[in-house]
C-alpha cells in the first residue's frame, strides 16, 4: 500500500502552468490578472452569518507517533515518558538518529524543542467523560518537529489537539480487546480503504457506509435551508469523490457534492478556448463563429476570441447541452449518472466563474500561499494541500455570491486531502518530514488568508472566527518499527483549528507511548516479547522494566474511564497500546465532527437528532448526553 | 512541391504518343501507351498549374479537348491525396509514381498537402492500388455490425471498420464470431516485450545529440500505448490492463523506475493467460510490487515485519475482507458478515513475505570470500541483500545491471522469517458450499482446515531451522544460499491464497466489470466463477474466465437481466484509446508520446501505471450519488469521474478530434500537453534518432472525408466505431441537425473550376480554383471534425453497452 501518489501526481500540475491557456479551464491566476486590470475587484468579506467546516484528510494512515510526542514528565523536568517513547521507536539504536536506514523512528528530545506545546487550558481533572478529559497534568507535549506553525497556533490558542482520535463504536480498552469481553468493533480495523470510510462516514460499524459525515450535515433540513436555492453546492471537494461528501441521492440537491481542481475550476471547452493576457474588447475571431455567450474574461463586454471553432458554435454546444441534464432517460443508468454529472459540472463551473469575476481570489488571500517555502521548500517541489487550501481560500471570498440569485451563501464544507502517508518502509524519513512541513504550511497559510477576510458587517472581524479546519486520517500507527518504516495501527492524533476553538489544550487521552514489549501472557503472540527485547537491548532478566506496568505513568491517577482503580496497575489506566505500540482509539472521529457540527449550527435537541447525524456516536460514548453537551472544544455561541 | 527543374526535364522530352484507351489509373490520360506514361505526368501538372489547351498539350501530341474533358470527369480518381480536389499536390505525386520512384517517395510522411485525407504514402498507394478509388461505406442494414462492435469494445481498445469487418468474416453469426475471435487471441503471441522496448529506446537517447526527451516512466507508458494502440494480440493486452488494475503497482509509490515498471507490464501480459496461481506467485516475487508494497528486503529477523504485501495480497489480490457466496454475493452467518482472516494471519502472511530482494546475480554466484562490494553491513558474508539493479557504488564487482529489474525476486539467507507462520483457515463446505477443490488445492485445503500435515487446529507454516547470518552450504552447486525453506514457505502462502473459495467469485467480479458491465446479475458473477473454480479440471484457468466473462449470455443489452443496469462508464484510457483506434491512428515515429494522461485539470485524470494507491484509480464496489446508487448499483469509473474530471476529460477529447495543422488538413494530432512532442518538420534522413522524428500521431480519416457531404452516414460509421452502434435514431437525427445548422457546419457545393488565365508556373498551386477552395475545403473538414466532435460528447461514447 502506498498512498504517496496524490503527492506526486499533482506536481506535474507545476510543470503544466504554460499549457493552462491552451485547455481553456480559467486559472486562478488567470482570474486574477484579469480582475485586477479591469479594476473590479470586491473588498473580501464573508457574510456575518457564515460558516465553514474544512476537513484535511491525510491518506495513507499518518505515523501519530511522532505528532504528539511527551516531552516533559509531569515534574516538569524528566523525560522518563519521553524516554520510553525514544527507546520503542528506536529498534534498539543506542545513539538517536532519526535519518539513519535502521529503522530508528525516533526524534531526540532536543529536536522537539521548536514545537513543545504550552497547555493554556485544561487543569481540571477528568471526571466520567473522562475520555474527552484536556488535563496533561502537568506533562508537556511537544507536536511533529516540522509543525512548526501549528505548535504556534497551538500556543495562540487557536489550535486545539484531539489525541488518541479514531473510528469507535463501544469504548474498549486494551485488556478488553486482548480477551474479546467489549461490544463490537469497527469493522475491518487496519484497512486503508475501510478505515477511511469509517472516519469519513461515522459509521464504523458498515463495510460500506453509503452516507459521509459531510453528506449527511450538508443534507440536514438545517444546512439545507439555509442554503436553498444556492448556485453552487455546500459540499466542494478540492480532492475528488470522498465517502465523507456522500449524501443521500433523494435528498437536497444542493447537498451533492461538487469537485473543483486545485488550481482551477471544471471548465468545459466549449464556448470560450484562449483567455486574453489582458482584457480588451472581445470580438469574434472565426469566420465559424456566429454567436458566443459573453466569457468571464471579457471585463468590456462581447465575446472573445475564440481559437477554436468548433466548440465554440453555439448550434453545436447546444446539441450537446440539451442531451446533458439531469432528466433521466431512462436508456441506462449509466447514462443518466454521466448527463448528471456533466449537468451539474457546466451549472456550477458557470456560477463560480461569474462569481469568480467580481470576487476573484485576489491579493489579500493568494498572497500567503506565495510567501517562498510555501508552495515548495526543503523535501517538496509542489504543496497540493497548499494548492487546494489556496482554492477553499478563493471559494470562501468568492461565497458572497454563491447564495441564491447571486446572495451571500450561507454555510460551505470543504474536504481537501493529502497522500503518502503509508510509511512502513524506508519512505518513513524521506515522506514524513516533507509531508508534515506541507501541512503546518499550507494550514498556516490559509489561516493568514482567512484573517484578512472581512465579515460583512462586523469591522475588525474577519473570517478567522467563521472557518472551523480539522484534521482526519484512516489510522495512526504502530509505535515499533518494523525495521525501516511502521505499520498499520488504530487511534491518531488530529488537529482542529479556528476562531471558535478553544485551543491551547490537548483533547481526549492524551497518555503517554507505552513501551511495546510486556509481560509474558499477557500478549497472546509470545514469540515478539523475545525478539523485541532482543532489539531493546535488554536481557530476558531485565524483561519485565520494559514491560508497561512496571514504567508507572508519572503523577497520572487512575482512568476513571477503564475502571482500574489502582495508581501504576500494569496496563491498565490510560493504557491503550495494543502490542506493538498501536493506540486503541478512545475518542471516536464522530465526537470531533459532532462537537463541530454543532457549532455549525445543526441543531440536535433529541437523541433520535443525534443518530440521525451520527449513527454511532451514543454508542460510543455511553456516558455523554450528546443532545445536551459535546467535546467541548467549540464555543459554542461563536 | 514541384521543383521547377523537374517540370523543365519533363516538358523538353519531346515524347511521342500512340492511341491506346485512357485510363485514371494508371494515369493514361494522354490516351498514349502506358509505357509512355511520363508524358502523362507532365499533362497532369500542366493541367494543374491551369494550362489548357495548346499550352497543354505541348510537345505531347495528345489532344487538348479530349485531356480536358477525360480530367475533368476523373477529378475524383486523380484526387490521389484526397483533399477533395484534383491540383498540383495530385499531379505531382503522380508524376513520381510514373517516374517510376518507389512509393514511399511518392509523398513524403508529413508532407501531405494541406486538407489532403490520405496523409501518408502507404495511404496513396492503398488507394492506387485499388484503382483510385477507395471503399465508400454504407450503412449497414442488420444489427450484426453493431453487435460486432459492442464485442470489440468489451474485448478490445475500440475497434475501426476494417475490425469489424474482420469480426464479421469469422462466422455465420455473433456466436460463432466471438468464439472464433477469442480462440485466435488467445493463441496470439505478443508483439514484442515493453522491457526491450525501454532497451531500445535508451541506447537511442544515449546516441541522440540532443533528446527533445527524458528518458523515464514516460517511456514506459509510451510502451504501453504503442502496444496498446498497434499490436494484434488486443485481448491479452487488454487483460493486462485489468490485472494491472487489480494486482496494482503504480509508478506513484516505491516503484518508479521505467524498466521496474515495464517488467511488470510483461509480466502481466506474458501471464495474462496462464492460471491465476501462476500471476499470484510471480506478482509477489516481481521486483515492482517488491518495492511497490515494500516486501523486498523485509527484513524476517525484526520483531514485527512489514505488514505491507501480506495485508494487500490478503484484502485486494485474491480474497478480500469476507467470505463470499460462490455468486459474489457476502456469505452470511447468523447475520453477520464472516471476515476472512484476523490480525494473526496478517502476521504470519507478512512473515513469509520476508527475506525477499533484487536477484544479483554476480555476488550470488560467487564462493567466499566476497569481495567487499558482495557484502553487506551487518555479517560481511551475504550475498548483497543491499543490491539494486541501478547501484553503481558497489565498484567492479556488483556493476548496475537493468536485467535484475525483470528477475524475479530471491530469498536472502538468515533474512526469512523463521518464526511460525499463521496462514488463512477456510473450510469449502462451511457455511457455504463452494463446491469442491481440484486436486491441485486439495492440500492447501486440509492444510487451511486444520487437517492436514500433522497441525490440527492451526494452519501454520511450520518455523524454519535456520540460523542467522551465518552461511549455510547447501549440499551440492556451490551456490551458498538455501533457499528451498524460503520458498517453500512462499508456496504455502500463494497455495493458501489461492485455493480460498473466495478467490474465483472475487476475480470473476473484477473482470466482469472491467470488461462488460458494472452491475453484472449474481448468475452472471456464479457462471463465470464456475469458469474459474473447474471448468476443466484446472482452477483459475484465465483463458476460460475470459472466455465465460465475454461470452456470457448477459453481456449484450438484450441478454441483461435487468437492462438499464446493463453496460458501464468506460474508463478514461479506454475512451481515449478506442478514438485513437477507430481511425487506425499512428504515430509516424512509432512512439506513442502520450503524456500528462494523469493530470485531473489538463489530462483525463488517468494514465497507465499510475494508480493513487494501490486500491486502484476506482474502487470496485463505488456507487456515485443519483441514478446509479439510487438504482442500488455500481459505477467504479464515477469515482473519478468528478465535476472537474468530467470538464477537463472532455476537453482533451475535443482537443484531439479539433486539433489540425496547416500541413496535414485531416490529421488529428495527440494532445501537446505536457511533451510537445509533436515536432512537425522534416525527417532527416541524417539523423534518423528519435529527437529528429515525427511523434505526431496521425488519425486515418480518409473514409469518414468521402462520406462529408451526407451526414446521416457519416453518424452511422462514426457510431460503429466509436459509440458501439449504440446511438438511437432520435439521438442521431439531433446530431445531424446539429451539424447540418446552416450556423454550424452545413454542406456547401465544391467550388467551380476556372478555366481561363493560366497562372504562373512556379507558384501556382490551387491557382487554377478560385478563392473558396481553401474555405471549401475548410468546411469539408469542419463537418468531419464537427462531427467528431459531437459524437466524443455524446454519452454513448461515454458509456459502452
Amino acid at each position: 500500500m502506498n498512498f504517496k501518489s496524490f503527492k506526486q501526481r499533482r506536481d506535474f500540475l507545476k510543470t503544466a502552468s504554460t499549457v493552462a491557456l491552451a485547455s481553456g479551464i480559467p486559472t486562478l491566476d488567470i482570474l486574477n490578472n484579469v480582475a485586477l486590470a479591469a479594476g473590479g475587484v470586491e473588498p473580501s468579506s464573508v457574510d456575518s452569518s457564515y460558516k465553514a467546516i474544512v476537513c484535511v484528510f491525510f491518506y495513507g494512515g499518518q505515523d501519530n507517533t511522532n505528532i504528539l510526542v511527551p516531552y516533559r514528565d509531569s515534574n516538569g523536568t524528566g523525560t522518563t515518558e519521553y524516554d520510553r517513547y525514544r527507546l520503542g521507536r528506536a529498534n534498539g539504536t543506542p545513539v538517536n538518529n532519526p535519518f539513519a536506514t535502521n529503522g530508528d523512528l525516533s526524534y531526540s528530545n532536543a529536536q522537539l524543542a521548536a514545537t513543545a506545546l504550552n497547555v493554556t487550558a485544561g487543569t481540571t481533572a477528568p471526571g466520567i467523560n473522562s475520555v474527552f478529559t484536556n488535563h496533561t497534568y502537568g506533562r508537556r507535549f511537544a507536536l511533529h518537529p516540522s509543525y512548526v506553525e501549528l505548535a504556534a497556533l497551538f500556543n495562540s490558542g487557536k489550535l486545539a489537539v484531539v489525541s488518541n482520535v479514531g473510528p469507535l463504536i463501544s469504548p474498549i480498552n486494551r485488556g478488553q480487546w486482548y480477551t474479546n469481553t467489549t461490544g463490537p468493533r469497527p469493522l475491518n480495523l487496519y484497512s486503508h480503504d475501510d478505515q477511511q470510510k469509517a472516519w469519513m462516514s461515522g459509521t464504523a460499524d458498515k463495510a460500506a457506509p453509503e452516507r459521509g459525515i459531510g453528506g449527511r450535515i450538508a443534507a440536514h433540513p438545517y444546512v439545507a435551508n439555509l442554503n436553498s436555492g444556492a448556485l453552487v453546492s455546500t459540499q466542494i471537494s478540492l480532492d475528488g469523490s470522498n465517502t465523507f461528501m456522500l449524501s443521500d441521492p433523494a435528498g437536497p440537491s444542493n447537498a451533492i457534492a461538487y469537485q473543483v481542481g486545485s488550481g482551477s475550476i471544471g471548465r468545459l471547452q466549449t464556448t470560450t478556448t484562449t483567455p486574453p493576457a489582458t482584457p480588451t474588447v472581445c470580438n469574434t475571431g472565426s469566420t465559424f463563429i456566429t454567436a458566443n455567450p459573453s466569457s468571464p474574461y471579457c471585463v468590456v463586454g462581447g465575446p472573445i476570441k475564440v481559437s477554436n471553432g468548433y466548440t465554440g458554435n453555439t448550434k453545436m454546444y447546444n446539441a450537446f447541452r440539451t442531451r446533458v441534464t439531469s432528466i433521466p432517460e431512462n436508456v441506462s443508468i449509466y447514462h443518466d449518472q454521466w448527463r448528471a454529472t456533466m449537468d451539474q459540472s457546466v451549472k456550477t463551473e458557470a456560477a463560480i466563474a461569474a462569481a469568480f469575476v467580481n470576487f476573484p481570489p485576489s491579493e489579500d488571500v493568494v498572497a500567503p500561499f506565495q510567501v517562498p517555502g510555501v508552495m515548495s521548500g526543503p523535501g517538496y517541489t509542489s504543496n497540493d494541500l497548499a494548492r487546494q487550501l489556496r482554492m477553499v481560500a478563493a471559494l470562501i471570498r468568492a461565497s458572497v455570491q454563491f447564495g441564491s440569485a447571486g446572495t451571500p451563501l450561507k454555510r460551505q464544507i470543504f474536504f481537501v486531502g493529502i497522500g503518502g502517508f503509508d510509511t512502513h518502509g524506508t519512505e518513513f524519513w524521506s515522506n514524513n518530514p516533507s509531508l508534515n512541513t506541507q501541512i503546518s504550511k499550507a494550514i498556516n497559510a490559509f489561516w493568514t488568508a482567512m484573517g484578512s477576510v472581512q465579515v460583512t458587517g462586523s469591522p475588525g472581524s474577519n473570517a478567522q472566527s467563521k472557518v472551523t479546519l480539522m484534521t482526519m486520517t484512516e489510522f495512526g500507527r504502530t509505535h515499533d518499527s518494523n525495521g525501516q518504516g511502521c505499520d498499520h495501527g488504530w487511534g491518531s492524533h488530529q488537529i482542529v483549528l479556528g476562531g471558535a476553538v478553544k485551543g491551547g489544550a490537548i483533547y481526549g487521552m492524551n497518555h503517554n507511548i507505552q513501551n511495546t514489549t510486556t509481560a509474558p501472557g499477557t500478549v497472546p503472540n509470545s514469540d515478539s516479547v523475545a525478539t523485541a527485547a532482543k532489539y531493546l537491548g535488554v536481557d530476558a532478566a531485565n524483561r519485565q522494566d520494559l514491560t508497561c506496568g512496571a514504567v508507572p505513568r508519572i503523577g497520572i491517577p487512575p482512568d476513571p474511564y477503564s475502571g482500574a482503580t489502582t495508581a501504576g496497575a500494569r496496563c491498565a489506566g490510560l493504557n491503550h497500546c495494543l502490542s506493538r505500540g498501536e493506540l486503541v482509539a478512545t475518542t471516536s472521529g464522530d465526537a470531533v465532527m459532532a462537537t463541530i457540527a454543532k457549532w455549525f449550527g445543526v441543531p440536535m435537541p433529541t437523541t433520535s437528532d443525534v443518530d440521525a447525524l451520527f449513527p454511532t456516536l451514543r454508542a460510543a460514548h455511553p456516558n455523554t448526553d450528546w443532545t445536551a453537551a459535546d467535546m467541548g472544544f467549540m464555543n459554542p455561541g461563536a | 512541391m514541384i521543383k521547377n527543374y523537374w517540370l523543365a526535364t519533363l516538358a523538353s522530352c519531346g515524347l511521342l504518343t500512340s492511341g491506346v484507351a485512357m485510363a485514371v489509373c494508371p494515369f493514361n490520360v494522354s490516351g498514349d501507351a502506358a509505357s509512355d506514361s511520363l508524358r502523362d505526368g507532365l499533362l497532369l501538372v500542366r493541367y494543374a498549374q491551369g494550362q489548357r489547351g495548346a499550352a497543354l498539350v505541348a510537345g505531347t501530341t495528345a489532344t487538348a479537348s479530349t485531356v480536358e474533358s477525360f480530367i475533368a470527369a476523373n477529378t475524383a480518381g486523380l484526387d490521389v491525396n484526397g483533399n477533395g480536389v484534383f491540383d498540383i499536390g495530385d499531379a505531382a505525386i503522380i508524376a513520381r509514381s510514373v517516374f517510376g520512384f518507389g512509393y514511399q517517395s511518392w509523398m513524403p510522411d508529413g508532407q501531405a498537402g494541406a486538407y489532403a485525407t490520405r496523409t501518408s504514402s502507404a495511404l496513396v498507394k492503398t488507394f492506387v492500388d485499388a484503382g483510385c478509388s477507395a471503399p465508400i461505406f454504407v450503412s449497414p442494414t442488420t444489427t450484426d455490425a453493431a453487435d460486432a462492435s459492442r464485442f470489440l469494445i468489451q474485448s478490445t481498445f475500440g475497434p475501426s471498420r476494417s475490425d469489424i469487418a474482420a469480426f464479421l468474416a469469422l462466422g455465420a453469426n455473433q456466436s460463432a464470431r466471438s468464439n472464433a475471435w477469442i480462440t485466435s487471441q488467445l493463441t496470439t503471441p505478443r508483439s514484442g516485450s515493453h522491457f526491450q522496448y525501454l532497451v531500445n529506446r535508451k541506447a537511442e537517447y544515449l546516441a541522440g545529440a540532443a533528446p527533445d526527451y527524458t528518458f523515464g516512466n514516460n517511456i514506459t507508458r509510451e510502451s504501453f500505448w504503442g502496444q496498446a494502440l498497434t499490436s494484434p494480440d488486443q485481448l491479452r493486452q487488454r487483460l493486462a490492463l485489468a490485472l494491472s488494475e487489480v494486482l496494482v503497482v503504480s509508478e506513484y509509490g516505491g516503484s518508479n523506475d521505467p524498466y521496474e515498471l515495464a517488467a511488470y507490464l510483461d509480466l502481466l501480459a506474458d501471464n495474462a493467460f496462464t492460471n491465476y496461481r501462476d500471476l499470484l506467485y510471480k506478482v509477489a516475487l516481481s521486483p515492482a510490487m517488491g518495492r511497490y508494497l515494500s516486501h523486498l528486503r523485509n527484513e524476517g529477523s525484526s520483531a514485527n515485519p512489514n505488514e505491507n504485501f501480506a495485508r494487500e495480497i490478503l484484502q485486494l489480490f485474491g480474497v478480500g475482507l469476507f467470505r463470499l457466496n460462490q455468486d459474489g454475493t457476502q456469505a452470511m452467518n447468523a447475520g453477520q458478515p464472516i471476515p476472512t482472516y484476523d490480525e494473526t494471519m496478517v502476521k504470519g502472511f507478512a512473515r513469509v513475505f520476508t527475506g525477499f530482494a533484487y536477484d544479483d546475480l554476480i555476488c550470488k554466484g560467487m564462493a567466499p570470500p566476497l569481495p567487499a562490494a558482495c557484502t553487506d553491513s551487518q555479517a560481511g558474508v551475504h550475498p548483497n541483500w543491499y543490491w539494486a539493479p541501478d547501484r553503481d557504488d558497489l565498484g567492479p564487482n556488483a556493476p548496475p545491471d537493468v536485467n535484475g529489474w525483470k528477475r524475479p525476486m530471491v530469498p536472502f539467507i538468515g533474512r526469512h522469517n523463521k518464526l511460525s507462520k499463521q496462514l488463512m483457515t477456510y473450510n469449502y463446505g462451511m457455511p457455504v458450499n463452494a463446491g469442491t477443490p481440484v486436486a491441485a488445492c486439495t492440500n492447501a485445503v486440509a492444510f487451511a482446515s486444520g487437517a492436514g500435515l500433522g497441525i490440527l487446529a492451526a494452519p501454520v507454516v511450520p518455523a524454519i531451522d535456520e540460523v542467522t547470518g551465518v552461511v549455510i552450504p547447501t549440499s551440492g552447486g556451490g551456490t551458498r544460499t538455501n533457499r528451498t525453506q524460503a520458498y517453500d514457505s512462499l508456496n504455502a502462502a500463494i497455495d493458501n491464497i489461492f485455493c480460498h473459495p473466495n478467490v474465483g467469485p472475487f476475480i470473476s467480479n473484477h473482470l466482469i466489470r472491467f470488461f462488460v458491465t458494472s452491475t453484472p446479475s449474481d448468475a452472471y458473477v456464479g457462471r463465470v466463477t464456475a469458469a474459474f473454480n473447474n471448468t476443466l479440471g484446472v482452477r483459475g484457468d484465465m483463458k476460460a474466465v475470459i472466455k465465460a466473462v465475454l461470452t456470457d449470455a448477459e453481456a449484450t443489452p438484450s441478454g441483461a437481466t435487468s437492462p438499464t443496469k446493463f453496460g458501464k462508464l468506460k474508463e478514461p484510457m479506454l475512451r481515449l484509446s478506442g478514438l485513437y483506434r477507430a481511425f487506425n491512428t499512428r504515430s509516424y515515429s512509432n512512439r506513442y508520446r502520450i503524456d500528462g494522461l494523469d493530470s485531473l485539470e489538463y489530462g483525463i485524470n488517468q494514465g497507465p501505471l499510475q494508480s493513487p494507491t494501490v486500491f486502484n484509480y476506482f474502487h470496485p464496489e463505488f456507487a456515485p450519488p443519483g441514478p446509479i446508487a439510487s438504482a442500488g448499483a455500481i459505477g467504479p469509473e464515477f469515482e473519478i469521474t468528478t465535476t472537474t474530471a468530467i470538464a477537463a476529460t472532455q476537453n482533451y477529447f475535443g482537443n484531439i478530434v479539433t486539433s489540425s495543422s496547416a500541413s496535414a488538413g485531416n490529421a488529428f494530432t495527440d494532445n501537446l500537453i505536457g511533451n510537445g512532442a509533436c515536432n512537425v518538420g522534416t525527417l532527416s534522413a541524417t539523423d534518423p534518432s528519435a529527437s529528429s522524428r515525427q511523434h505526431c500521431m496521425f488519425g486515418n480519416l480518409e473514409e469518414l472525408f468521402a462520406l462529408h457531404a451526407d451526414s446521416s452516414t457519416m453518424f452511422d460509421y462514426i457510431n460503429l466505431v466509436m459509440l458501439g452502434g449504440s446511438l438511437s435514431s432520435t439521438n442521431k437525427a439531433a446530431l445531424v441537425a446539429a451539424l447540418d445548422d446552416p450556423l454550424a457546419y452545413p454542406t456547401t457545393p465544391v467550388p467551380s473550376l476556372i478555366t481561363t488565365s493560366p497562372n504562373s508556373a512556379t507558384s501556382g498551386q490551387l491557382s487554377t480554383y478560385n478563392n473558396a477552395l481553401s474555405s471549401w475545403q475548410q468546411r469539408r473538414r469542419d463537418r468531419v471534425k464537427g462531427a467528431l466532435w459531437l459524437a466524443v460528447h455524446s454519452p454513448e461514447f461515454q458509456i459502452q453497452r
